[in-house]
Parts: structure tokens; sequence; C-alpha cells
């Protein structure tokens, strides 16, 4: 990656003058910066990011060297958790010396020393030191709060501009640029007063009306070299993570919009950089500051030993979980039949133990493992309500929605009356004067809401329990449903025959008073419930006319064979069925026999599931785990609804046979896959593609927010605080919070998550998984430079191979 | 009544001292579930006398039981226990659940947190010395009660101590409750030395008697009052440190805006008869709190993030009651201190959901029509309003602050009319509902406090400031309203910038405090080592948010071997 050769300086003195064409000399070092930013989805379509997904084009060593530097952040497990595993024997000499002799012995030291010093805690972890921007150095040496003054400015003027309705007033909308805006904003602003920097307003109404015009007269002003732009660019932008990731996830489809948007970012947080330059006492001498430790950085390019280290002995971790579950692995032998029940769920780790669980108290149903969007690449919009950020997208947010489909839940006349009655109690809750009265006549009332919630009598949430949204699929012709099905079916295996009754699973999860929910709901559907994308799958695998196109195709589903929806409730693992009647008397007697098995499955898997919830949580097997379970998911004080995707670690892409019965213990995302059907490997491509980027995406915000929770994760949630609707704050105000909050990784006592890159495992020949992998340009990325680690599982002989320089 | 002394008073009493006792109980011996099931169960017991007891007060003199003190020889006994009537069974009520709700919610939602423990014990304890604080029968109970509350909601604030911004916001809240404290010890000096008794019930039958020859210190004591209860309820100037202190557990901010914050409107409740004879201290309440209210309402609306936009909502809410007790109309003030202690503890739980938080509101350019609409709607509310009341047999003009009552009701309900989304039948059916529940809810108040309270001097017959008053209040929150609908549209076409700027930053009111307490009290450090301490047990490494330390430490010996050797790789 370019970044080990580009160094940085920022002379105190402007010696050399950049020349004179302005902006476009620092246009490219501040276009990669931008395309560096992570993405950070707002709550309402809230996934999982990988922070280092521009990243990824070098090896994690040398990207763990680069975001010290620009981010401030060591990426790499800490050696108290890696030698804490190391005394608890989970990290082996063996698999240290494997993967020390793999890597050509870059610690210099054999496995059984270097092993002997982890027992011992010869390492210590050392505090971090980066690219200092000249607000951190002066708060520094003063005690001041410049840059948590400087963040929350620019936070405040962000959550403005694209509030989705927190605020009565706002300028969201305003016909202005978001420099522009800002540049008013600033030049009016008056709180830097209380820094003692009296007049820097003037400084902001002085600048140039142009945000690129902008950044060119600070850089020059800072003597910023063109070659050194680039980090520091990236270590402004980390300072306002929040926002620039959001801007970036709005932007993700429209390069130009990003463009625009990000350098305006640029521009607001360097002015302030510049401002204090000029105005604060100390502030040249900062500036110096900031270019003496830049230069001292730089001496330190070549890996450090203590990075090498600590990456082979995450490795060794690694190569110790890969190696359990191999010796493991089952040898299929039965040629398919068909099956009465094939239950589709989705690769998300959390439908391991489900599915576990219910093939074994009903082995004839089939279950397999597929994207919990189905394939079916909609944005959903629904009728009548407007929302700035567009309709919700559900399908993976890499990709840009094809259809949009209108939906509408249908209400009754006095619901709508009601509407009328809520919306003007609402807006006398809202308006001046009028929320005085409201709270001195109306406010006892609240004690119903009080009660309710206190004890928890509302009913559960659920897309099984409320009355599902019409969607309206008029706009998507034959040809198009035919297409979306043809490829479920080819991407499932699914002609291998055609089962009796295919059960389309998505997944949501219920929880209450969680402005997170999205983030554990299904991240294939963009943070939503799956229910609709399996409904609108059911719906077009089911339609006749599609089917007969399909036939024309060669595609013959048998008349008999039925689609039907359901969703799995992934805090209390219920898994209902969302349609229940209309089917013939056989299919009917199918399914009720299939409800039985799920509620035992349900019931089953929760009995393992909630033994270790969590440090005060043990909960005996039976009714108590399960009213422990719907009590997480109904308590408005629960922080915990459940795990997520915590501890994710591996991806397997096998037939189930290989995999059933073993327990996985919910760390393995699931994909079916027969090589044997998919000779020219576009199958594996497309799962390539899609399932293992999102896993790999999935796992590394997971890995991120737990080595380094306090820059790469959202904090406490005891102190979130919902920022305009896009996202929450800790505390009072600030930047937007990225990746997963504490709670979410950490149970009191000891992480949840560990950082462990995702392993796949891919049942065919190595060199069809060779083959296929070296023609996708992310996976040999991936691969290469160790972000993930990848398998070769032969299906004849059983013998795994790691794949390696793709 | 017999009942409440021999039975309500020492239940109440036992219970609060139960629930001391809880909570300096060691957790260790008592399994935790149990623990906060006796809590809750005391709570509930707590809530349920008050409620039970609470019909027999109306209209019963108050009934004191407790420790009679002489602190000073020149001074009559201060009493120390409980003083039961209405007023204080209304807010043993309520301190007693929402104490409930908030400690039931924080045992969940601070689950896995290592000092959980240290958090609902200080809780509990501040739960306890706001009972105490409801139940006081003397200036002096109030007085150290409020102490007490004070500090104890320092140890909540500074829960995640090593936040240097939650340490700034504590020491704010902490000067401004000290300044509170210092007025309410005059007004007690005052009350004492001229008066000669502290004990609350003692002191309308001495006002009554000869509140003429002491007209000059219960001026005094009852400006000494106003401020302490300007500090406590967080009235401009001293409001700052309410929207500030959100750096703590949300279960704190619901206890401190439905709690500790109604502190100074019950005070002056309690201390009604002094009122009297301090017309001139209950005018500039009047200001002060229509100041609160106006500016806590703009700032409000300019607010993006949920939980700043329920506190500034508490300055502007707490600014009404103000008025509301400036005008003399207490009913009406403690139904709205109830009301809003409900609306506020259930909003600040709820700010996780987003449908509660996130509601656009529809920008209507049209705000000359719906300034007329708002008149319209006013003046048939007003009628609606008054009719409802002569209806049972009211006659509005014998309200206290009748003039200035009925235009904020007015106003309040004719703003229904203006929501132009809505069908205009729907719209004037709401515009009379409203006005009709207003007037039963004013009506079932006054019949609850019925002649508890001292009635206040009239703010018509306050001499010219209270005329000008009378006609300034109610036209500058017509305007507020009106700014209310236009500056939405305003901001949003890009005018007003700098009015919005300014209304994002609260005026910069809180500055020169928050730069005071950043520079003298709260200064950075500790924030360092706390942090390290609590990473290290939760096995993650510290990150330095500074730059101090330059990227590796020392290698150690066979480590800078190998270092060479890698190098060379």
């Amino acid at each position: 990656m370019n970044s080990q050769t580009t160094g940085h300086t920022t002379d105190a003195t402007p010696a050399a003058q950049p020349s004179a064409s302005g902006f476009s000399a620092y246009r490219d070092a501040v276009q990669e910066a931008i395309c560096q930013v992570p993405p950070m989805w707002g709550l309402r379509d809230l996934v999982a990011v990988n922070p280092f997904h521009a990243y990824t084009k070098a090896p994690i060593e040398e990207v763990a060297r680069t975001l010290l530097r620009r981010w401030n952040v060591d990426i790499l497990p800490s050696f108290t958790w890696l030698q804490d595993a190391a005394r608890r024997e989970q990290l082996r000499v063996e698999d240290l010396r494997e993967v020390l002799t793999e890597a050509g012995d870059v610690v210099a030291v054999d496995a059984d020393e270097l092993m002997a010093m982890l027992r011992r805690g010869d390492f210590s972890d050392s505090e971090v030191a980066g690219v200092s921007t000249i607000a951190s150095l002066l708060d520094e040496s003063a005690d001041t709060t410049l840059r948590d003054r400087i963040v929350s400015e620019i936070a405040a003027v962000c959550a403005s501009y694209f509030d989705r309705g927190v605020a009565a007033a706002s300028t969201q909308g305003v016909d202005m640029g978001l420099y522009s805006w800002w540049k008013r904003y600033a030049s009016a602003s008056r709180v830097f007063v209380a820094e003692g920097l009296r007049g820097l307003h003037h400084d902001m109404a002085a600048l140039p009306d142009d945000a690129e015009a902008s950044i060119a007269a600070q850089f020059l002003k800072l003597g910023v070299r063109t070659y050194a732009a680039t980090d520091l660019v990236s270590a402004l932008l980390a300072d306002i993570a929040g926002w620039a990731g959001y801007v970036r996830s709005l932007t993700w489809h429209d390069d130009e919009k990003r463009d625009a948007l990000l350098t305006d970012l640029v521009a607001i947080r360097l002015a302030y950089e510049a401002a204090l330059y000029e105005r604060h006492p100390h502030g040249k001498a900062a500036a110096r500051e900031m270019a003496s430790r830049v230069i001292g950085a730089r001496g330190h390019e070549a890996p450090y030993l203590r990075d090498s280290v600590r990456v082979a002995a995450m490795a060794a971790l690694e190569r110790r979980l890969v190696e359990d579950v191999r010796r493991q692995f089952k040898v299929p032998q039965s040629t398919p039949s068909r099956a009465d029940v094939q239950l589709v769920m989705c690769i998300d780790v959390r439908s391991e133990r489900f599915r576990r669980q219910l093939e074994q108290i009903a082995p004839q149903v089939k279950t397999s493992g597929f994207a919990g969007f189905f394939g079916m690449p909609v944005a959903l919009s629904p009728v009548g309500e407007k929302d700035p950020a567009g309709p919700a997208p559900h399908l993976p947010v890499l990709l840009s929605p094809p259809y949009t489909f209108a939906t509408e839940v249908e209400k009754s006349a006095a619901q709508k009356a009601g509407g009328q009655v809520q919306k003007v109690f609402s807006s006398l809750k809202k308006s001046a004067v009028s929320c005085f009265n409201y709270v001195e006549t109306l406010g006892m009332a609240y004690v119903g809401p009080i009660v309710r919630d206190s004890l928890r009598l509302a009913p559960t949430a659920g897309s099984a329990k409320g009355k599902l949204p019409d969607i309206d699929l008029s706009s998507l012709t034959t040809e198009g449903g035919a297409d979306l099905v043809a490829g479920m079916v080819k991407n499932l295996s699914l002609a291998a025959p055609f089962p009796r009754v295919l059960v389309l699973a998505g997944h949501e999860a219920s929880t209450t008073n969680n402005p997170h929910e999205g983030g554990y709901h299904c991240g294939a559907c963009a943070g939503h419930s799956g229910a609709s994308n399996a409904r609108i799958a059911a719906r077009l695998y089911n339609d006749p006319a599609i089917r007969e196109e399909l036939a024309s195709r060669g595609i013959v589903i048998p008349d008999d064979s039925v689609a039907v929806p359901a969703i799995h409730n992934t805090t209390t693992d219920a898994l209902e069925l969302l349609e229940k009647e209309g089917f013939d008397p056989s299919v009917s007697s199918i399914l009720s026999d299939l409800r039985g098995a799920l509620e035992a499955a349900q019931q089953a898997t929760l009995n393992e599931r909630m033994k270790s919830f969590g440090a005060d949580v043990s909960c005996e097997a039976g009714e108590g785990s399960k009213r422990e379970a719907v009590r997480r998911a109904a308590d408005w004080a629960e922080l915990r609804p459940e795990w997520g995707l915590a501890n994710n670690a591996l991806f397997i892409i096998a037939r189930r046979e290989r995999t059933s019965g073993v327990n996985l213990d919910g760390r393995a995302f699931l994909h079916d896959y027969d090589a044997r059907l998919d000779a020219d490997g576009s199958v594996l491509g497309a799962i390539m593609g899609g399932p293992v980027a999102v896993g790999s995406w999935i796992n590394l915000q997971y890995y991120a927010s737990s080595v380094a929770p306090e820059r790469l994760g959202s904090g406490d949630k005891t102190l979130h605080n919902v920022s305009a609707g896009i996202g929450v704050v800790e505390g009072i105000d600030g930047d937007l919070a990225i990746g997963l909050a504490w709670q979410s990784l950490f149970d009191g006592e000891k992480l949840r998550h560990e950082p462990l890159r995702l392993q796949v495992i891919v049942e065919a020949d190595e060199a069809h998984v060779r083959k296929v992998a070296s023609s996708n340009p992310l996976m040999v990325e991936l691969v290469n430079n160790s972000w993930i680690g990848m398998y070769a599982l032969s299906p004849e002989s059983g013998q795994m191979v790691k794949l390696q320089n793709l | 009544m017999e009942t409440l002394e021999t039975i309500v008073a020492p239940s109440l009493l036992m219970g609060t001292a139960l629930l001391a006792l809880l909570a300096v109980a060691t957790r260790e011996r008592v399994p935790r579930a149990l623990h906060s099931a006796a809590v809750q169960a005391v709570l509930a017991l707590s809530a349920l006398f008050a409620l039970v007891a609470l019909p027999t007060s109306i209209g019963a003199p108050a009934s004191v039981t407790g420790l009679d003190v002489r602190l000073v020889s020149t001074l009559a006994p201060v009493t120390f226990g409980a003083q039961i009537d209405t007023l204080s069974l209304v807010m043993v009520l309520l301190v007693s659940t929402v104490g409930l709700v908030v400690y039931r919610f924080s045992v969940t939602y601070l689950a896995g947190d290592n000092r959980r423990n240290r958090f609902l014990r200080v809780l509990l304890l501040s739960i306890v010395a706001v009972l105490v604080l409801v139940m006081s029968p003397s200036l002096a109970q109030i007085a150290i009660s409020l102490m007490a509350v004070s500090l104890g909601l320092h140890a909540l604030l500074t829960h995640n101590k090593e936040r240097r911004r939650a340490r700034i916001a504590a020491w704010t809240k902490f000067l401004i409750s000290r300044l509170g404290d210092a007025a309410l010890i005059t007004a007690m000096v005052i009350v004492g030395s001229s008066l000669g008794t502290l004990n609350l019930d003692e002191l309308a039958p001495i006002i009554e008697a000869r509140g003429a020859e002491l007209h000059t210190p219960l001026s005094l004591a009852g400006f000494a009052l106003v401020i302490a209860a300007m500090c406590k309820s967080a009235q401009f100037p001293f409001h700052t440190w309410l929207p500030e202190t959100l750096e703590t557990p949300t279960p704190v901010s619901a206890f401190m805006h439905a709690g500790i914050v109604n502190g100074g409107g019950f005070l002056l409740l309690r201390v009604s008869p002094i009122l009297v004879e301090a017309s001139a201290a209950l005018t500039l309440l009047v200001v002060v709190g229509a100041v609160s209210a106006v500016l806590g309402l703009m700032v409000q609306w300019t607010q993006t993030e949920a939980k700043r936009v329920l506190a500034w909502s508490t300055v502007a809410q707490m600014g009404f009651m103000m008025v509301e007790i400036g005008i003399g109309a207490y009913a009406a003030a403690l139904l709205h201190l109830v009301g809003h202690s409900y609306y506020k503890a259930w909003s600040f739980l709820r700010t996780g959901t987003l449908s509660q938080v996130v509601n656009p509101v529809l920008r209507d350019s049209a705000v000359a029509a719906r300034t007329a609409l708002l008149l319209v709607g006013s003046a048939l509310a007003a009628g609606v309003f008054v009719g409802a009341m002569a209806l049972f047999g009211h006659d509005v003009a014998h309200m206290h602050g009748s003039w200035v009552f009925v235009s904020l009701v007015a106003l309040a309900a004719g703003h229904a009319l203006t929501l132009r989304a809505v069908a205009l039948p729907a719209r004037v059916v709401s515009v009379v509902a409203y006005a009709s529940l207003v007037s039963v809810g004013v009506l079932a108040s006054e019949a609850l406090l019925k002649g508890a309270l001292l009635p206040a001097p009239e703010l018509m017959e306050r001499g010219v400031f209270g005329l000008v008053l009378s006609v300034a209040l109610p036209l500058s929150l017509a305007l507020t309203m009106v700014a209310g609908m236009a500056l939405p549209v305003r901001f949003a076409a890009g005018q007003n910038l700098k009015l919005y700027t300014h209304l994002r930053h609260g005026l910069y009111i809180a500055l020169p405090l928050e730069r005071f307490v950043a520079r003298y009290l709260a200064l950075p450090g500790g924030e360092q080592r706390a942090r390290a301490a609590w990473l290290a047990q939760h096995h993650v490494k510290p990150e330095s948010g500074s730059f101090t330390v330059v990227t590796e430490p020392e290698p150690s010996r066979e480590q800078l071997t190998k270092e060479s050797a890698a190098a060379a790789l």
C-alpha cells in the first residue's frame, strides 16, 4: 500500500510553496483519504461495517502500522488477552510452531521460547501514538477541550443538516452545500470564547466560499506537502469518523456526491486546525510539534516485532479452532432424496444452533443456509411515509436495489381516526406553550405507559405477531421475477430435487427500547427484518406465471412444491410461519407437524444458549430459559437482548451433511454448497462475492470493536443519546459513535467475542477453490493479506489445505 | 385526621428508614434479587400508603410527627420528622413511584457494570433524601435534605468519572447547588430571627396574625427562597447545570428530571405562607419563569440529540411551573409538577426507542394564516374553558392569576386549530376537547389542594409592574408560539441562521461557569488512570487519547536481538 512510501511532513513555516494550482495539487491525496473513510449506516439501516474495508489491499501488519499513525489506534489483539489465552492453554505451542514455520520465522525465536514468554507475560501493551492534530496537541499541553469542542461543532452542523426529525427546527433540506451551511454557522458561533479564543468566528467568516479553495489555502498556511496530505486528512477525518462515515454510506452508490460532501467535511475540519494555528498563542508551536512527531513516527516503517508476535499468536488460536472443527466433520454418504420439508435459514451464525437442534428433533426436515435476503434485491417504501434517506433497502448495503416496492399496512377507519387524534396530540406535546398545558393535564396519564413498560405488559413486537404490510409487486415483470427465482434455485442447489414444502425463514430480533435494533436484525436485509424478503421470495416461487416462465427456461418446479415464508426471532429463537392458511391438506399436515418440531427446537436451542448467557445469568433448562429470553426481548431496560453475532469466527461452505450434528457453538456462518453441481464455479463465485464478503465485514466489525473499543467501538450503552435519528452519541453531544457498544461484546466479566479473523472453509478441491477465489479480486486481497483464512476441504478425502498466495 | 398521625406518618417514616437501611446494607450478605425485591416492595408500599391516605388528607390540617430539637435558645424547637398533608402525600406518592421505576430500571440497565452496587446504593440514598425532603416539617429539614439530595446526585453524576465532561457537569451542578444552599440558609436565618420558628406548620398562623409588621423580613426571605428555588429547579440564569448533566446513565437523568429538579417548586409551595407577604419576590419569579420558559423552548427546538431535547424541555417546563407559582396558581403548579414528572420519567427511560424520539415536524410555511388560526382558536378555547369552569360552578374571574392563566390555556388549546394537515372538524373538536380537559384538570387539582395553601396576592394588584406583566406575559408567550411556527420554516430555508447558531449553543450562557469549572475543579488527569484501571480489568489494552508517549516502549533484552533480526528480514 502506498502509505508505506508516503511519509508526512508538515512544516510550521512554509518553506517551499506548493504549486499555484491550488487544490488540484492536493486532489489525489484528499481523494485517497476520502475513499478510505469507513462507511457507517444510520440507525434505520444499521449493518456491520468493516472499518478496514479500504485498507485490505495491504497485509494486516502493515495496516496496523498505517492506522497507528493515522487513526491513533492499535488494531491487533492486546497482549493482555493473548497472554491470558496462553495461560489458559487455549493458545498452544504446537499451533504456534506450525504458524511460525508457515510464516517463515518472522519473530526469530522458536515456538517454545515464545510460548514461555507469553505465559510469563513478558510483553506489555504499549500506549498508542500517531499523527496528532494541532487541536489535540494544544489540549494536551493546556488542559483545554479544543478537540471536543471542534468535534461537537461539526457534529452539530451535520446533525442539523441531516436530521431525520429529532429537532423541531433544523436546517435539514436547506438549499446550500454542507460547507456553505457550516461556514454560516461557524461565522456566527461564539463558543470558542470559552477557550479564550475571541474572534475565531471572524477567521471562519473570512474563509473562501469554496471548499476546495479553502483546503488549498489551509494546506498552504500549514505548509503541508502534498505527499503528507493523505495522512493528515485521514487523521482529521478520524476525529469525525461517525459523521464522515454516515456521509460515506449515504453516498455509497454516488461517487460524485461522496466526493463533494466529504471534501466539504475535510475543509471544515481543516479550517479549525488552521484557525488554531493562526489564533491560538501556541498554535504555531503545536504545528511544529505535530511535524516533528510525524517525522518521528516515520522511522518505524518495518513491522514491529511485537506486532508479528501478536499476529502469530492470533493465527495460532485460529488454527486451533479450525483444527478442532475439522476433526469433527462428518463424511456425507446419502444421495439426496426428496425432502418433505426444506427449511432455508440465513447463513447468520445465530441460525446454527437452531438448525442443529431442529435436525435432531425432526430428522426428516432438511435445513440449508442461504443469504437471508433470499436473493431479493429490493427496497421498500411504506406508503405515506417520507424519509429523507429514501426507501429502506432490504438487501446487502453494498448493492444498489434494482427494485423498489411500496408497502402498506391496512388500517381500519378507527385506526385512521386515531392517527389523526394522535397527530394533534403529538403536535400539542411539542409546540410552544401547548406543551406546558399538555404535561399539566395529560402528564398523569403517563403512569399508564410507565406501569406497562416496567411490568412488561406490552406484547412483544415481531412480524409473526402484528399485521403484515401488503407489498405491491406489480412493478415486477414475470421475466424479472423468474430471474430472481432462478437465481435462488441455482445458488441454493434447490433443484436436487425440489422439496415438497420449502420454508424460507428470514430473521429478525425483537428488542425493546433499543436504538441499535437494526444491528440485531438481518444484515443481508440492511439491518431490517427478513420477513418481507422471505414473503416476496415465497410469493414469486409460488407464482404460476413465473413457474411457466421458468419451465420455458428449463427449470421445472413440480406443481406440488410450495414455498412458505417464515421468520426466526433470534432473541427468543421462536421460528414462526408467516402464512398459516390456504394450503392443501397434505401440506397443512406437514406444516402442523413442523410447527411442533419448531417449538421443541426453540426450547432446545434456548436451553443451550441461555445456559451461558452472561456473567450473572444462569438459566435452568426448560421454561426458565424461555422466560429469560422473552424477558430480554421485552424489557425496556435490557441492554443485552442477545449476543448478536458475537464470537463469529468460521464460514463453512459445504454440504450440510458435512457439519450436521457438529456443535459449532453459534460461531459459524453456514452456507450450503455442493461442488459437484457447480462445475464452472459460478455458484461458489457468487457465494464468495456476496455472503463471504459480508461475513468478513461482520467479522472485522466485531474484531475491530473488541480490539479497539475506545476508537472503533461505540462505548457505553448507558450513555447513548440518539442524535438526529441517525446514530447515537455517547453522553451529551459529539461525533456519532461507530462500531459496537461495550455491552455487545462484554458480559461484565469477559469478552464475549474473541478477536479472531474469519476462517473460510470450502468443501471442494483445492484447485477449484483456488480458481474461483483467484478470479475475485476481493478474495485475493483478503486471503493474501491475511484478513481472512481460506481452506479447501476435499470432498473425497476430507483433507484440508490452507490456501495462500492466491 | 387521626389516621394520618397514628398510622400514615409512622409508616412512611419507617419505610424511609428501612430504605436507608437497605441502601447501606452490604450487598454481599443479601442475595441481589432478594435485596432488589425488598427495595421495590418498600417503595411500592410507601406509594400505596400515600395513595390511600390522600383522600383523608384533603381539607384536613397538617399532621406533624417527629422530634423537637432546640437548636437556638431564641428559636422555638425545630421539628425533624414528617409533616403529613395533601402536598407531602402527593409528593411521597410521586417520589416513591418514580423512584421505584427508576430503581427497577437501573438494576437491569447496569448489569455487567462493576460499579452497579455503588450506583444502586447512591441512587437509593438519593431517593431516601428526596422522601425526607418532601415530608419535611421544618425549613431546617428541607435545607439538610436538599443538600443530601445534591450530594447524592453528585455521586451519581460522576458515575462515569473517567469522563472529564461528566465531572465538569457534576461540578457545575455542585456550585449552583451551593449557591442555592446559601440562599436557603439566608432565608432560614431571616425567618428564624423574625418569626422565631422554622417549623412549617407554625408559619401560617404567625404570618396571618402579624404579617404586616413582618413585611420587610418576609420580603427578603421571599427573595432568598426564590433564588434557592431557581438554583434547584434550573431557572435562568442558574439553569445551565441541567442540560449539561447528560454524561451519566439514563436512569439518573430520569430521576433527576422527574424527582430532583422539582425541589425548587416544592420548596416554594411549602413556604407559600411566606410568599403571601413577598409579592415582589413572586413577581421576580414570574419574570424568571417566563424567561426560562421562552429560552428553554427556543433552545429545545434546535437540539438534535434526544436527551438534550428533553433536558431543555425541562428548563422550559420548570419555567412554566414557576410562572404558575408566581401568579398564585398553586394548585395548577402542583398538577404540573406531578404530570411533568411522570411524563419526563417515561420519556427519558424511553429515549432508546427511535419511533419515540424521531418525529418529523411538518413544515407549514403559511405562518400568517396559522397565526390567524391561532387567534381564532384561542378565542374559541377561552370561551370553552371559561364556560366549562362556569358549568362546574367556578367563576374564572376569582381564580388566581385568572387573566394570565386563561390566556395561556387559550393559546395552548387554540394551537390545535393551526395544524392544517388535520381535517378542520377534527381540529375544532380538538380545541374544544382540550380546553375542557384542561378545565377538568384545574378543577380537580383545586379540589385536591382545597384551602391547604394560602392564596398569593393577585398579579394585577402588584402595582404597575404587575399590570405590565399581566399583559406582557401572554403576549410574549403568544409571540413564542408564532416563532415556533415560523422558525422551522425559516431555518430550513436558510434564513436566521445566526439565530439558529446562538440558540443551538443555549445562547452561550453556560460557558463562563463551565470554563471556570474546567480550569479549577474538573482537571484532566484522573480519567487516564481510571480508564486504564477499568480497561485492564476488562482485558482490553488501554489507549491513550493523548500523544505524549512516542511509539514503542523500551524493548526487553531478548527482544532487542530479535528486533534487529526481524529488521534484517
